[in-house]
């Protein structure tokens, strides 16, 4: 129910653009000024609520207290070649997604699928992986730089980048769990998910 | 407050001025859209990586109604779709279906995680942002009281990032969040997470990390004067440009947006004085 009246919020304000659009003169500046109050109001019920309601956003981006004893965390994607040899994946080497919301996939939702589930997943994530490392292993270009190279504008968030690609191809894929904190700064890596499993 | 809003939206403005926000806003969509080419494919990921326990939630974005060769071909409309705006063609019909179409593929960045951050936010400026352009009117002569009300929604959309950013802090956080100490302890979080050169090195000293808590409350907190005032305009929007560098370079953050302070520019002026240059060059040619 509550997601229809968020896409009702949306539309409501194409509904304002028509009226806008068939009125002349004083209705049509007082929907202008509808429109803007609406819009500011979507934006504050968001901030007020903490209730997600997109396109209308509240802009959180280091809203947090910080701690240097806190705990930070990254889920590192590992493709495993013939060898045995592993390699950490480029942010962008599922082409499609960038690293961050997959990662809050696989802390947050995967370990409620059911194992069969789970590998379905890992399987067609290994797949990916796969096809962006041939595509890279001959000089092709993944992610947003597929079609405008280094033009091409970058995820918000600026992830160190990984250059190095495997000649190999993968038989696996490993996620690995990290976590440190930034006065250590010491790494602790644990073994989160394999496909296919050992 | 009358008068206020009535000089505010409904002061005459130029045509061009118009325009040239379109121009802005479609260029820098086709830009986003263009740089996340395989967005659709997310379309022929593994269904229960979907929220399928949230119909609702997929049905409010139209996802996994359709099969991913359509999501394709609907993806590869958008640019074209973009391009009309640029130029101007339909844009009553062109602009709208464009922003449907975002409304629809923006989900695709974060679904299997639930919207959970910024990411999809690149794409709620355009989302809204194009409504506000496929309304206008740009038929009412050179100068018209039409003209200025989409330019300053455009502008305050952007201002509402800014503003927003802040008020969010004190939502969440409080005051607090604006201490030094907690600036410098999120910089050395951030040195650690992200690709920023320059967390530690901010980080360091303290009175660095203080001029950078104090330039962050005033940009937050008076962006939104660079709608209403031009004076504002001209400290705040270099100021919100050098800020863009500074904030990739110490946390980590690229500002998407940053291509869009352009719509702050006063390109009557502007094109007023690249056309006084050229008239004496046409001139000499002749």
């Amino acid at each position: 129910m509550f997601q229809i009246l968020r896409l009702v919020a949306y539309l409501a304000v194409i509904g304002i653009g028509v009226f806008i659009a068939t009125s002349r003169g004083r209705r049509r500046r007082i929907a202008v000024v509808f429109l803007f109050a609406y819009v500011g109001a979507l934006h504050a019920a968001v901030l007020i609520t903490q209730k997600e309601a997109w396109p209308f956003g509240s802009y959180q981006t280091l809203h947090g207290i910080a701690g240097v004893d806190y705990y930070i965390w990254r889920m590192d994607f590992v493709g495993v070649d013939r060898n045995g040899r592993e390699w950490i994946l480029d942010p962008w080497a599922f082409d499609s997604l960038y690293r961050v919301p997959l990662q809050m996939w696989a802390v947050g939702y995967m370990k409620k699928l059911p194992p069969h589930e789970q590998r379905d997943a890992l399987a067609y994530m290994l797949g990916v992986a796969e096809r962006s490392r041939q595509r890279q292993a001959v000089g092709r270009r993944v992610g947003p730089e597929r079609w405008l190279g280094m033009a091409a504008m970058p995820d918000w968030y600026a992830l160190p980048r990984v250059q190095a690609v495997s000649p190999e191809p993968f038989t696996s894929l490993r996620l690995y769990y990290v976590e440190w904190t930034a006065r250590k700064r010491v790494e602790h890596r644990t073994l989160y998910a394999e496909y296919p499993a050992r | 407050m009358r008068r206020f809003f009535d000089a505010l939206l409904f002061a005459p403005a130029s045509r061009r001025s118009l325009v040239a926000t379109r121009v802005i806003v479609a260029a820098w969509t086709l830009w986003l859209v263009l740089s996340r080419p395989m967005l659709w494919a997310v379309a022929g990921w593994p269904r229960q990586m979907y929220p399928l326990q949230h119909p609702s939630f997929l049905l409010r974005f139209g996802l996994l109604l359709l099969p991913a060769r359509v999501e394709h071909a609907l993806y590869l409309a958008l640019p074209l779709l973009l391009v009309a705006v640029l130029f101007g063609l339909a844009t009553r019909y062109t602009a709208v279906i464009a922003s449907i179409l975002l409304y629809h593929f923006a989900p695709f960045e974060e679904v299997f995680s639930g919207l959970h951050s910024n990411g999809v936010a690149g794409f709620a400026f355009p989302t809204l942002a194009l409504l506000a352009l496929a309304f206008a009117e740009y038929d009412d002569g050179n100068e018209s009281t039409e003209y200025r009300w989409p330019v300053v929604f455009i502008q305050s959309l952007i201002a509402l990032q800014y503003l927003f950013g802040g008020l969010t802090k004190l939502r969440f956080t409080g005051i607090r969040w604006y201490r030094g100490e907690n600036v410098l302890l999120t910089m050395k979080e951030m040195a650690t997470l992200t690709d920023a050169p320059w967390a530690d090195a901010a980080a360091s000293s303290l009175a660095i990390v203080w001029a950078i808590t104090i330039a962050t409350i005033a940009l937050e907190f008076l962006f939104p004067l660079a709608v209403v005032s031009r004076r504002a305009r001209w400290i705040i929007i270099p100021a919100a440009a050098v800020a863009v560098f500074l904030r990739a370079r110490i946390y980590g953050f690229n500002t998407l947006a940053a291509p869009l302070l352009l719509v702050f520019v006063n390109w009557d002026w502007v094109l007023d004085r690249a056309m006084r240059r050229a008239q004496p060059l046409a001139v000499a040619t002749e």
